[in-house]
């Protein structure tokens, strides 16, 4: 921004100057006092081209305010800022964004009633025989006896609490790898330092698929 | 709006009040935060007392991310009693809430209570044990206030005892009652605001 301070100026000098300011690509407010006219510029011209053209009047006094490359760093450092300002509020909105959207969509696997989860395919399992899966996080053995006969028993070593069973294939037994304890199809102690069976699940058996509870 | 809303925010404000007002927005940020967890907690939460135990469990373990929203619901709640506290007795001791007329002040001081009253509910919701025995004390003790003790406890409850009706009742204040008096509130403190900036700045904003 540039002011001209004219003083004592008359209507042909005030147009001149406004009329110098406008042709070198400035827009012009002009404000009139008793003594002093106050020409206030704003706008992209050159302003050395402007002191220069009052140079030889020493009634027009030209002060720029702010220099053009001043004003330019200026404002490319305020573009900059807003731009560092809007990427964050972007980022914010994405990292609240992505939770919000997970909350929306109901959790896979559950039904009306919350506590069934479907565990696996009837047909997925053979006779006789068992699987592992994740019930609401917790691991789960999944039994079949003969024909529709399903059980779930806690997947759980009850020696430690801690370690997970695994379904042995070729010693049709539940076996854990920490302490070498083993159960039978049913639950029971075969092995090792574990003393108590293990804990069921209840079992529901709805179209081709099998659901567990999730309470044991 | 959005010119208003623009040259609201372009609009200087005097250095004095600078501090206040960046508690104020951090008030209304908390305050939209509780708004919109809010808003998603209620998808899954059901305030019947046979399903509340477990909706709330549902939320926690097995909802992706409801252990955040439940969690940014909890600690934003807490967050926005501290800053409205400090606000409140920042302004109290420096004397800036003069500046501001006394019903901005009236304002924020029951803006303040209905917090209160919102992070109590809230906590209410959760029916635990706890929960229960909380509520059944605050009632007793709204029970014994001379003349309309009675009548007001039985409005708390839904009933002669707490029950299904006290749970449902405690979740329409916390998510439709009291929410809206606070919106209201908060509007009002701004528009107040706004207002005597407006004289004090002398421009229009």
């Amino acid at each position: 921004m540039i002011l001209i301070l004219a003083r004592d100026c008359t209507q042909p000098l005030l147009d001149e100057i406004v009329g110098e300011a406008e042709r070198r690509g400035w827009r012009s407010e002009v404000s009139r006092g008793d003594e002093q006219t106050v020409v206030a510029l704003s706008g992209t011209g050159d302003p050395q081209a402007l002191e220069d053209a009052f140079r030889s009047r020493p009634e027009v006094d030209v002060l720029p305010i702010l220099s053009y490359r001043e004003y330019r760093q200026l404002r490319s450092r305020r573009r900059m800022l807003a731009g560092l300002a809007s990427g964050l509020g972007l980022l914010t909105a994405v990292g609240a964004g992505i939770p919000v959207l997970g909350f929306l969509l109901p959790p896979k696997g559950t039904l009306a009633d919350r506590t069934l989860v479907r565990a696996a395919g009837k047909d997925e399992i053979r006779e006789r025989s068992a699987r592992k899966v994740l019930v609401l996080g917790r691991p789960v053995v999944l039994v079949r006896l003969e024909g529709d006969r399903y059980f779930a028993l806690s997947a759980i070593c009850t020696h430690m609490d801690i370690c997970q069973l695994d379904w042995s294939e070729e010693r049709r037994q539940l076996v854990c790898p920490c302490h070498g304890g083993a159960f039978d199809l049913y639950g029971n102690v075969v092995q090792g330092p574990p003393s108590i069976p293990l804990a069921s699940y209840k079992v529901e058996q709805l179209g081709a698929d099998v659901f567990i509870r999730g309470e044991a | 709006m959005a010119h208003a809303l623009w040259g609201l925010l372009r609009s200087p404000v005097p250095p004095e009040l600078r501090t206040d007002l960046a508690f104020g927005l951090l008030i209304l940020v908390l305050f939209l935060m509780q708004v919109a967890t809010g808003i998603l907690l209620t998808l899954y939460y059901q305030p019947s007392p046979a399903m509340v135990a477990e909706s709330v469990q549902f939320i926690m373990r097995d909802v992706s991310w409801g252990w955040l929203v439940r969690g940014t619901h909890h600690w934003s709640a807490h967050a926005l009693i501290a800053v409205c506290g400090i606000h409140l007795a920042r302004s109290f001791c420096l004397g800036t809430y003069r500046r501001l007329g006394s019903a901005t002040w009236y304002a924020s001081v029951v803006v303040l209570a209905l917090l209160v009253v919102l992070t109590f509910s809230g906590q209410i919701l959760a029916w635990d044990n706890e929960a229960y025995w909380r509520l059944s004390r605050v009632v007793r003790q709204v029970e014994s206030i001379p003349a309309i003790g009675r009548s007001l406890a039985r409005v708390m409850r839904g009933g002669d005892e707490m029950g299904a009706t006290t749970l449902s009742r405690t979740y329409s204040a916390h998510t439709m009652l009291v929410p809206w008096l606070v919106w209201m509130l908060i509007f009002l403190d701004t528009w107040l605001l706004v207002r005597c900036l407006r004289i004090r700045v002398g421009g229009t904003p």
